[in-house]
């Protein structure tokens, strides 16, 4: 990570006014936001916060009220400043007429990109996305998650500098959610710099640097994911090749007891569901055929 | 000799409007008229513009910028305050007394004053001040992209096979004169008039509904979210989508016409393919009249399309009888004609008759034609010296002919005369200053008027006994089709620029009404010249409540004064709109050239291309701002 700012938002403000030039809603009120190159940058908020609309407003899609806001440098209304954008929505809105050679081949051609560049990027996104197989059938044909596939995929068509997410991992299974945690990962990792909203907090908390948090068109929070996090009046210790018994408790209790604290809970560590459901998923693949029955045991069925 | 033909059905082309010429559109009135109307809504939106808001991005422009927009504001200011006048002129009506006579909807420059060309200085800096962010975005606009939406419009119309349905339908209605019974003379006609008929419904309508249904969908579904957010200037937008569109209805058409084509040379009887299946090639000469009311244009008889000059027969006067006599003058003919041994020329007169005439006679003319090299006298003492000299050697040498016996005519129908070549080879001789040829027609009956326009009298350039031109009436026939795509150019690009703002159906509908309301641009005339039976249209309202006929005046009444005035003003606001609609009625009229075997001019076919493209111009501009303002995005 840089300092050098990719977003800058300065008293962004959106207010969506009727027909008769009366206001209707504030959506934004003063958004004070930087992003820095070569982070993973989360937008959080209830619905109607006001984070789609920052997205909106960065990718000129909306026009500020007041304030203003830059992207690499531009202000947002400057069309020059998506040659280095990629954009991925939150539904896929790809034409569903179009199979996936031709989405990467039309959205390729919108970058002036040269044919033999275009052709060559497209297969190779194709390829990372995992649609080898599918890339004549039509959008149309296509589950949600290869939607969502194909739609990160021409966001990155023209190798972006700022790839720009609005809920990544809505609708996809655990698996998609994934993988797609995994791929902007890699995107941080590449150097380029992604801001992501989404509902998934343990998605946002799992991948992202520093978030902030809108509510009814405020900022409430900004700042680094740990430091935001971090509850300073408790204490988290952990120990390896140690088993749970009251002498230990007791042992613990003192210890806590004696430098002024309480000891809450104690005991073994849970991991996460989504953790759990792929570790199962990967032991199933690499044991096909096996199942397991309602007392707990397991038969190899085939 | 029998030089005289008659009543030639096959071929019955009665042009009611003069085809237009180069010299008219590209006239110092009509780019008056052009500059003084489009600058005059330019102007009006710029300040509109100015003074809602815009003025902060003026003064925050540097430099030569600021001070350029600054000075074609300044520059646009009278053609604003002539804007501003004639709103209010609008209303006039209602503060002058019920029968002053009010001349609506006159043509601002009929005939061009001094006072026209600083306003249309004016109105050309308020064009210049509006196009200046188009045109410098033109440098940013990239072919690739343009043609990548245009790509996309087409895939996306094919694949989503709307086309489909109305083609089928189209294929159906194109082959409908199968079931149209028509005499062999009509067949040609009928057919023709079936295929473009067809063809023009089914493709305006499809091209309506592929225009005004893509940009809304995508706004709709959100596509126009990936597209904007690329490097795409809107523009590029509007202008892929037109392409598309229009490359997609393009080749709709050369495959329909081509159908149409095949199926009208096949299926048309030898006897009308000898006749009909070709392009005549008119040379027209001017036309003037001596002996009448007008120089220009004969006598009036009193027809509300004054479209004709007429002539009256021999009438007595104080200087003793005097016969009216119009003339068409030939500066030039070509020397192709001098090589023939016969050259056709056909004529279609209107009769006004005074008297009750009898079934199955015509109108007696008077036909004489003359070269620049013609010497009456000469000729006299030639024909005293040897009486048996024939036509032929008289039009060669004395650059003189005159059809044998009488000759009649019918109301509107085609005459032929045969005329020797030798005429022609005369005609190319002697001093270049003169008219080579003129023809002289007078009216033999002085009971009778005959109407005769410009494109009344013409000799056939191409050769009229060439029987059947299959290759010639097919170009003739793909012609007409490039007026229809131009009609289709108008309709697509009006409906796209409406859908950059507007619902499809809306857009749709707007479009449709406006093409209607150009086709209809002698009614709304009538209506704006107060010529409509029942008066306007809330008088008109008032007749359908009370039931009353349009002929029965209104009663004397303060509802009905009120309502006869609120006409007047709402007949001036139909005469200013009636200023913007498209001339589409010239290009619904070439089918009936390529029925009647007539070839179309290609001068007035350019004219109309040029006329089309500047109607299109502003629409073009007015999409350009309507999706740069637009937000595409809403509040969710």
């Amino acid at each position: 990570m840089s300092n050098v700012k990719v977003v800058e938002t300065r008293k962004l403000t959106k207010i969506f006014l009727d027909f008769w030039g009366r206001k209707k809603k504030t959506a934004l009120r003063a958004l004070d936001i930087h992003v820095d190159e070569g982070e993973i940058f989360g937008l959080l908020g209830p619905n109607g916060s006001g984070k789609t609309t920052t997205i909106k407003l960065l990718l000129g899609l909306l026009y500020p009220s007041e304030g203003e806001a830059f992207v690499l440098g531009k202000p947002t209304t400057d069309v020059k400043k998506n040659e280095y954008i990629g954009y991925l929505p939150e539904e896929s809105y790809l034409y569903r007429f179009l199979n996936a050679e031709e989405t990467l081949d039309f959205y390729g051609r919108l970058f002036d990109i040269e044919p033999r560049v275009r052709r060559k990027r497209a297969a190779e996104l194709i390829e990372r996305v995992g649609l080898e197989r599918d890339k004549k059938r039509q959008l149309r044909e296509y589950s949600k998650g290869m939607r969502q596939r194909i739609g990160l995929a021409q966001a990155l068509i023209n190798n972006p500098k700022l790839v720009i997410l609005d809920e990544p991992t809505s609708g996809l299974d655990p698996l998609g959610a994934y993988w797609m945690k995994d791929l902007i990962r890699s995107l941080r990792n590449e150097g380029k710099t992604v801001i992501m909203c989404s509902h998934r907090l343990e998605d946002v908390q799992d991948i992202c640097d520093r978030i902030a948090i809108l509510h009814e068109g405020d900022l409430q929070a900004y700042g680094k994911v740990s430091t935001l996090l971090q509850d300073a009046d408790r204490l988290e210790l952990r120990a390896s090749n140690i088993r749970l018994s009251d002498a230990l408790k007791r042992d613990l209790e003192a210890v806590v007891k004696a430098h002024g604290g309480t000891l809450d809970a104690f005991g073994h560590p849970t991991t996460t569901l989504e953790d759990y459901f792929l570790k199962v998923v990967a032991e199933s693949k690499a044991r096909p055929g096996r199942r397991f029955l309602a007392d707990d045991t397991a038969v190899q069925s085939r | 000799m029998n030089s005289m033909n008659l009543n030639l059905p096959w071929a019955a082309l009665s042009l009611e409007r003069d085809p237009l010429e180069l010299f008219q559109v590209l006239s110092v009135g009509s780019t008056l008229f052009y500059l003084l109307t489009v600058g005059g809504l330019a102007s009006l939106c710029a300040f509109l513009w100015f003074l809602a808001g815009g003025f902060r991005k003026v003064f925050a422009l540097k430099g030569f910028a600021r001070l350029a927009v600054l000075l074609l504001l300044a520059l646009s200011v009278p053609i604003l305050l002539l804007d501003i006048a004639s709103i209010v002129a609008l209303f006039r009506p209602l503060f002058l007394p019920a029968d002053a006579v009010i001349s609506a909807n006159a043509p601002l420059v009929a005939r061009p004053g001094w006072a026209d060309f600083p306003l249309a200085f004016s109105g050309l800096a308020a064009i210049l001040l509006v196009s200046a962010p188009f045109v410098a975005n033109i440098p940013r606009l990239s072919p690739r992209r343009i043609l990548a939406i245009a790509n996309l419009s087409f895939k996306e119309a094919i694949r989503k096979r709307v086309l489909y349905a109305f083609t089928g339908l189209l294929l159906i209605v194109l082959f409908g004169s199968w079931f149209i019974p028509s005499k062999p003379t009509d067949e040609l006609r009928t057919y023709v008039s079936v295929v473009f008929y067809a063809m023009t419904v089914v493709l305006i309508l499809v091209g309506a509904l592929l225009a005004a249904s893509g940009l809304p969908a995508d706004i709709r579904t959100q596509s126009l979210f990936l597209i904007v957010t690329k490097p795409v200037e809107r523009v590029e937008i509007l202008l892929g989508r037109l392409i598309g569109t229009m490359a997609l209805m393009t080749l709709v058409l050369v495959v329909l016409t081509s159908a149409g084509l095949m199926y009208i040379i096949r299926g048309v009887s030898p006897d009308a393919a000898e006749e009909s299946l070709k392009a005549r090639l008119p040379l027209f000469g001017f036309l003037e009249f001596k002996n009448t009311s007008s120089a220009a244009k004969g006598d009036n008889v009193g027809r509300e399309w004054e479209y004709r000059g007429y002539i009256s027969g021999p009438t007595q006067s104080a200087t003793g009888i005097v016969s009216p006599e119009a003339s068409w003058v030939y500066p030039t003919v070509p020397s192709v004609l001098a090589t023939r041994d016969k050259v056709q020329a056909e004529f279609t007169f209107d009769i006004y008759r005074t008297t009750k005439g009898f079934e199955n006679r015509g109108v007696g003319i008077g036909l004489v034609i003359t070269t620049r090299n013609h010497d009456a006298e000469a000729m006299r003492r030639a024909r005293e010296k040897d009486p048996s000299l024939s036509p032929e050697q008289i039009a060669s040498d004395h650059g003189y002919f005159q059809p044998a016996g009488s000759v009649t005519f019918f109301d509107y129908a085609t005459g032929s005369v045969d005329i020797p070549g030798a005429l022609f080879a005369n005609a190319l001789k002697g001093d270049p200053k003169l008219p080579a040829l003129t023809v002289r027609v007078t009216c033999k009956e002085s009971t009778q008027y005959v109407g005769m326009a410009r494109y009344d009298f013409y000799f056939r350039q191409d050769d009229a006994r060439a029987g059947a031109q299959p290759v010639r009436f097919a170009v003739n026939f793909f012609l007409a089709s490039f007026a229809l795509w131009l009609r289709l150019l108008l309709v697509i690009s009006v409906t796209l620029v409406l859908s950059t703002e507007l619902s499809t159906v809306i857009s749709l509908l707007m479009g449709m009404v406006l093409m209607m309301l150009a086709h209809v641009q002698e009614f709304v005339r009538e209506l704006v010249e107060g010529k409509s039976a029942g008066g306007g249209p809330l008088e008109n309202i008032k007749r359908l409540i009370d039931n009353s006929v349009a002929a029965k005046p209104l009663e004397d009444t303060a509802l009905n004064t009120l309502i006869q005035q609120s006409d007047k003003v709402v007949r001036e606001v139909l005469g200013a709109l009636a200023r913007f609609l498209p001339e589409v009625d010239r290009l619904s009229y070439y089918p009936e050239y390529v029925g009647n075997g007539f070839a179309i001019g290609g001068a007035d076919l350019a004219c109309n291309a040029i006329l089309t493209i500047f109607y299109i111009l502003p629409w073009l501009l007015l999409g350009f701002y309507l999706l740069r303002w637009r937000e595409v995005a809403g509040p969710t």
